[in-house]
């Protein structure tokens, strides 16, 4: 039988996460009183060749953890995740209070590697696990509030959560309209809780945990016609575009800053209207104006999408996830490069991919695994 | 009293240690599954820490704002934690049933919430994450002595583990006296049972320091604790919860290492 | 639990699952409507148990299972079913749902039932005369992204199939006799404690079942049905409905009772080959 129609993939592993039990090193007789030792002897960095090893080791050194000394110098300013002794609270801290009073010691508040821009020294973590926003981002969020004051609470995968406001949206009824008090009433009946929003960052404010979101623009808006896959932080880096088009234009995913991603149907008359360039500005404008009728808002999906394009999709969630699974940043290229790769992958008993039981070989973790190596030897090969 | 061998005739503690040698030590990220990253409304991940016979498992949620719920908890300029310690029916030998009826933890885990806690406010810096709460569930699922040590390890790793901005490291460590003049490191739980014991718990320092250098920021003993013998005891913590971090760091270090040759 | 769905993710799953033609139906994950998600399993984890596993599934939901075997003396006046009611003790936690929660309840209920009703009629828990083994169950889900009880109860399943009991030395038979049954030193035996399994089916429309539906797919399903398999025996009771939502719960074809216990049939003997 072959795995593509296996009811339940079980993976076992070995008796134990870590083997344990008392851990027994009499071969090194007579230690000194005060000679300490761990009996650690899972910890090594098995790697295959010692090029690699170095390589490792070098990785190793240059990683800072937190309370480590980045600095000791007044010409330098703190960044991110970085605090000097003038901040410390009164806990701790090692006897350093004899330092010079011209002198500031930097210290690292986090695991990460040194960052150096001119005077300004920060920390950039390991573990991204926060999305911190910058002023232009290209982001997703979803609604988890609706407040008295004329204002949407967003989360946005960071620590706070990011504001919209009733003024930094596009009304019904295109930009010429008045606005009124029937809005503020409205809405409710324009964003809801839950709703995913295709959005901007358009201010930050109070160190990054005041966060203004804006959707004026035609590309932002209400996001349908597909599903939102969250990955790890850090696996998007910011591009100049964040919306890209695959497969004849037929799907369109938004890589957004914060990790969300959008994959959906586009369709494709849209597209083509898009494509007509400056001349047609005129009806444009015109266009604007039914664009944000109420449709902008609507929960109906477009009811033309059909198995074919639902399998396209879920195969684009799927390459997504192969991507994040192998900790591989995320990208048009790579999105495409494997695309092709699955379209090319055997799964043993050459099955049609139209049906969807074959659909999900690729979440199997050992497959996912080595479609992940295998997209970094092509890398690889070409450089 | 029956008097309880801690040595064997060589010098050996019970489990094959020597005084000063510390549990095998050995922590691993969000366990085994890398699927977690696709959870959408969570950023927790969850820790496993193994120190001897120890095993705990530490989830950490947030830092968060919370919405409409439970509003009236956050602090406005700075985050509040909230620390969770679950000691499970099944960690020791004997299956402990709880006293109580309504399942909640008995005052030994309360205490120890109350004391983590406060330690854990002052290691984080909470100044950087207003309005939010940072949810640290703790799971004990076997214990075998020094229990509160490596909780507090292991909340220290999964604290660096998730990206929360610490001060420092903070290590712990269980020390015991024989006869009052040998001093015990890391204690499992037979020696726990018969022997004066405490548990201190250490931040910053490094075994290329001097020792006083480092700073006690916990201290705990069990039970009545010759006064006279205390200098020795501080000793021999200090140096074996400097000699953890050292471990600590570079098992860290280690488990994050593919991380930033990929993201790179 | 709880995830935050946009109103148009949930109709556009839905739209994906509902059609005439069952052909024409998808799942968001790419599953064929009879596959389970992949579940990670590490067995005997926990070496102060009897029998522990610890199982991880595709969705990042956690669930470690130990089970503790102590020794009771059995009041004789008590018959078959209350006395297993006392010697089978489940006990379910999970952080993110309140303690007396009547879901948590009803979880440790199905769980007790799917060993309990098993047991009748066998004395595979008896010692002696006098003293039976009790079976302490305890249950812990972390990071529960979804209804957990499909997961739960293979893990359950799979810690009953690898508990070791201690082998008895003294005799069976102490009615007459005052004793304390002895154990053996260091040998362990397995009991085969039979263990049905729990699975989860959301019903979809007309002609769609789904088994172990994803968080999005309970929170679009019309209902939910909870069937036992047990090797052998096929599907045993009981059966039980229960729904995730409100914005599409609605009553289901009683014809598709049928055609779920035909799958669960086929579904229950494949997992039990692959388990």
């Amino acid at each position: 039988m072959s795995a593509a129609n296996k009811i339940l993939n079980v993976i076992t592993h070995s008796k134990d996460i870590g083997n344990i039990d008392f851990n027994i090193q009499l071969s090194n007789e007579a230690k000194e009183i005060y000679n300490f030792e761990s009996s650690d002897d899972d910890f090594d960095m098995t790697s295959d060749s010692d090029d690699e090893e170095t390589e490792n080791k070098k990785l190793v050194n240059q990683m800072i953890a937190p309370g480590d000394l980045v600095i000791r110098s007044n010409e330098y300013m703190k960044g991110h995740n970085t605090y000097t002794t003038e901040d410390l609270k009164p806990i701790a801290f090692s006897g350093e209070e004899t330092q010079k009073d011209d002198e500031l010691n930097i210290y690292s508040s986090t695991l990460g590697v040194i960052s150096k821009i001119n005077k300004l020294i920060s920390i950039e973590n390991v573990n991204k696990n926060l999305y911190m926003a910058e002023i232009g981002d290209h982001i997703i969020g979803q609604i988890v509030e609706v407040t008295s004051s004329k204002k949407w609470k967003l989360n946005i995968n960071g620590n706070n959560l990011a504001t919209l406001q009733l003024s930094s949206i596009n009304l019904p009824g295109g930009l010429l309209r008045r606005k009124n008090e029937q809005d503020e009433l409205n809405m409710k009946q324009l964003l809801k809780v839950g709703d995913l929003i295709n959005c901007e960052v358009q201010g930050v404010y109070a160190n990054r945990n005041d966060v203004h979101l804006h959707t004026r623009s035609l590309n932002y808006g209400k996001l349908r016609n597909g599903a939102l896959i969250k990955v790890k932080m850090g696996l998007i880096q910011r591009k100049k575009t964040h919306t890209h088009f695959f497969n004849n234009n037929s799907i369109k995913i938004i890589l957004g800053c914060n990790c969300f991603i959008w994959v959906s149907h586009e369709m494709t008359d849209r597209v083509n209207n898009n494509d007509k360039g400056p001349q047609t500005i005129k009806s444009d404008i015109t266009r604007i104006e039914q664009d944000t009728s109420f449709e902008i808002y609507s929960d109906i999906n477009d009811p033309n999408i059909d198995i074919k394009k639902r399998i396209l999709i879920s195969k684009y969630i799927i390459i997504i996830k192969i991507l994040a699974f192998n900790n591989l940043v995320i990208s048009e290229q790579r999105i495409s490069a494997l695309y092709d790769m699955l379209l090319s992958y055997k799964t043993g008993e050459g099955m049609e991919t139209v049906g969807s039981e074959s659909l999900y070989v690729f979440n199997d973790p050992e497959v996912m695994q080595e479609l992940g190596s295998q997209l970094i030897q092509s890398e690889k090969m070409r450089g | 009293m029956s008097r309880f061998e801690f040595y064997n005739s060589q010098g050996l503690r019970i489990d094959g240690r020597r005084n000063f040698e510390l549990k095998n030590f050995e922590s691993s990220l969000t366990t085994t599954s890398n699927f977690n990253n696709f959870s959408r409304n969570s950023q927790s991940s969850t820790t496993y820490l193994q120190m001897g016979q120890n095993k705990i498992l530490v989830n950490i949620d947030g830092p968060k704002e919370p919405t409409n719920s439970n509003k009236s908890k956050i602090d406005q300029d700075k985050a509040v934690l909230d620390i969770n310690i679950n000691v499970t029916k099944f960690s020791k030998v004997n299956r402990q049933v709880s006293t109580n009826n309504n399942n909640s933890p008995d005052k030994q885990t309360q205490e120890w919430e109350f004391e983590i806690k406060r330690l854990f406010e002052k290691i984080i810096i909470m100044d950087s994450y207003p309005k939010s709460i940072i949810n640290i569930a703790v799971t004990v699922l076997q214990q075998d002595g020094g229990i509160l040590a490596s909780i507090i390890n292991c909340v220290s790793i999964a604290l660096m583990n998730n990206s929360i901005q610490i001060y420092d490291i903070v290590t712990a460590c269980s020390v015991g006296v024989v006869d009052q003049m040998h001093y015990l490191l890391d204690l499992n739980h037979l020696e726990e049972q018969f022997l004066t014991s405490g548990t201190i718990a250490v931040v910053g320092g490094s075994p290329t320091q001097n020792v006083e250098d480092a700073n006690v920021c916990l201290l705990s003993f069990n039970d009545i604790f010759p006064l006279d013998l205390l200098d020795g005891f501080m000793m021999a913590g200090i140096k074996g919860c400097c000699t953890l971090k050292d471990i600590m760091v570079t098992q860290v270090k280690a488990m994050n290492i593919n991380k930033l040759i990929e993201i790179q | 639990m709880n995830v935050l769905f946009s109103k148009s993710e949930k109709s556009y799953f839905r739209e994906s699952l509902i059609n005439d033609d069952s052909n024409q139906c998808l799942r968001l994950d790419g599953r064929g409507f009879k596959q389970m998600r992949t579940v990670e399993y590490s067995p005997s984890f926990l070496n102060n148990c009897n029998g522990s596993t610890r199982m991880v599934s595709q969705d990042g939901s956690e669930v470690i299972v130990s089970c503790k075997v102590q020794l009771l003396e059995v009041d004789t006046k008590l018959d078959e079913a209350s006395l297993l009611n006392e010697l089978i003790q489940v006990d379910l936690s999970i952080p993110s749902i309140d303690n007396g929660s009547k879901l948590l309840t009803q979880m440790e209920d199905v769980l007790k039932e799917n060993i309990v009703q098993h047991l009748k009629g066998t004395d595979k828990l008896k010692v002696t005369q006098k003293y039976s083994f009790q079976l302490f169950i305890d249950i812990l889900a972390i990071n529960c992204n979804t209804y957990p009880l499909g997961l739960i109860s293979l893990a359950t399943h799979k810690t009953l199939k690898n508990t070791l009991f201690p082998v008895l030395m003294s005799q069976d038979d102490d009615l007459m006799v005052e004793q304390v049954p002895v154990f053996h030193d260091h040998d362990m035996k397995l009991i085969e404690i039979p263990c049905s399994i729990t699975f989860v089916v959301a019903i979809v429309g007309d002609n769609v079942l789904l088994v172990d539906p994803s968080e999005e797919e309970l929170q679009i399903a019309d209902n939910c049905l909870l069937l036992n398999y047990i090797e052998g025996k096929k599907v045993v009771g009981p059966v039980r409905t229960i729904q995730f939502n409100e914005e599409y719960s609605r009553s289901f074809n009683p014809k598709i009772i049928s055609e779920a216990l035909e799958l669960i049939n086929y579904v229950g003997e494949e997992v039990y080959t692959v388990l």
